[in-house]
């Protein structure tokens, strides 16, 4: 075990090595690109005993990721924004075919106009691909939460893709101190992928892929919505079973509450904003106030149970989106908040789209906001005029 | 029963499927009550109906 000084992409590619991955494709994208950059350095350097394929495209990247998970291959890509909307029809592939691939996304706005600052808008419009989705708060969870992703992926009672997400700019190129667990452990903890449902195999053919009659496509799509739904056991049971062996834990790994004792008024929220959150809490109990957050760390599959607990003494709930479900005037956050917490104020929050800073003062706005508003509402934060 | 990823492990198979949905009923040419409606011609391969 050690602690470097590293930037977000570069723990992911950490982490990569660490899982031992056997196969990587990957095409360039601000701000992913460093994270396979680095991957293909730890291969040169023999570091790392991997394929690298260098694709021609995202589409072509996830589509080779699934045929070598297909033969037994840990696999990992990594994409942004872009990217990944261009990875979207393959996506549902890799979770139909119930691969246990692990993608990093790096988030970033999607065009137009182009941008290539953060925000949520790329991951959430894959929100209903199948993947589980992870989403992280700072460079230390990133290593992590990958490390855990491929456990959780490769779980015979889950055998799905997990896509674990990370804040652009704001995590991928910013330095913080990292653990780098060692290299033993992890291998032992992870162990060898052996695909438990099947495997290309010249010996021993296989369809993979078949055409699905209606007689037979319903009960396949029921099977991987029951899978997804299971997983939520297996992701509390990993980040368990982590804490144990290198000493680190997200709240039960699905959400994490912070100050909930006393709050009033809570705030939900997603990725790197937490540590914003969490630092104004922070400040205003030293004032005698108390204010609660939910960090949503597991956004598919949803953790309705665990999140209406955690929201059961709130009387201000404020959920802070960075994406927007155009035509509805809410944040997809917000939206499945309301739809699983009944007779209680939620006001949602459009924040820091396309890399626009959340600052303290705004997240105090949003407090202010909450507890005075009378009804539920959607307001955007830090809108200039236009 | 569907296996994980609707994988096929056994070659052949689909005889033990009934994949007859399609073409169940067909058209049976009249000549005598022939009104030139084309069913026949839609249902029928190329080039099995011809008008005359």
């Amino acid at each position: 075990m050690k602690t470097i000084i590293t930037r977000g992409t570069y723990a992911a590619a950490e982490a990569v090595r660490l899982a031992d991955v056997d196969v990587v494709a990957a095409y360039p994208i601000t701000p992913q690109t460093e994270c396979v950059e680095k991957i293909a350095e730890f291969i040169a350097n023999g570091e790392l005993n991997a394929e690298y394929i260098k694709a021609e495209s995202e589409h072509s990247a996830i589509s080779a990721i699934i045929g070598s998970s297909a033969t037994g291959a840990r696999s990992f890509t990594a994409t942004s924004s872009q990217g990944l909307a261009l990875m979207h029809e393959i996506l549902y592939i890799a979770s139909g075919l119930r691969l246990p691939i692990v993608l990093v996304n790096v988030n970033r706005a999607l065009s137009a106009p182009i941008n290539i600052w953060c925000d949520h808008q790329d991951s959430i419009s894959e929100r209903d691909t199948g993947f589980i989705q992870l989403y992280v708060e700072d460079n230390q969870e990133i290593l992590d939460t990958i490390i855990q992703a491929f456990k959780i992926a490769e779980d015979k009672d889950v055998l799905l893709p997990v896509m674990v997400n990370l804040d652009g700019f704001i995590l991928s190129h910013t330095y913080e101190p990292v653990v780098l667990p060692d290299e033993e452990d992890v291998k032992e903890y992870l162990g060898v992928y052996e695909p438990p449902h099947y495997s290309l195999n010249p010996d021993k053919p296989v369809t993979v892929g078949p055409v699905g009659v209606p007689k037979y496509y319903m009960e396949i799509r029921k099977q991987l919505n029951d899978a997804i739904n299971n997983s939520v056991k297996i992701i509390k049971k990993v980040n368990k079973e982590y804490k144990k062996l290198f000493g680190r834990e997200y709240g039960d790994g699905l959400i994490e509450c912070y100050n909930l004792d006393n709050a009033d008024t809570v705030l939900v929220a997603m990725g790197s904003v937490c540590g914003t959150v969490k630092h104004v809490i922070n400040n205003l109990k030293k004032e005698g106030k108390d204010v609660g957050l939910v960090k949503v760390r597991c956004y598919r599959p949803f953790p309705k149970k665990e999140i209406k607990k955690a929201l059961k003494d709130a009387e201000n709930i404020a959920v802070l989106d960075k994406n927007v479900c155009f035509g509805f005037d809410m944040g997809s956050l917000g939206l499945d908040i309301n739809a699983t917490i009944k007779d209680k104020k939620i006001c949602n929050y459009i924040v820091g789209l396309g890399g626009r800073d959340i600052k303290i003062e705004h997240i105090k706005e949003i407090i202010n906001h909450v507890e005075k508003s009378k009804e539920n509402t959607t307001k955007w934060i830090g809108l200039n005029k236009y | 029963m569907v296996t994980i990823g609707a994988v096929i492990f056994e070659p052949g198979n689909a005889v033990k499927n009934k994949t007859g949905g399609w073409r169940t009923f067909r058209p049976i040419l009249d000549i005598e009550k022939c009104i030139k409606c084309e069913i026949c011609y839609i249902f029928c391969p190329e080039p099995a109906i011809y008008e005359d």
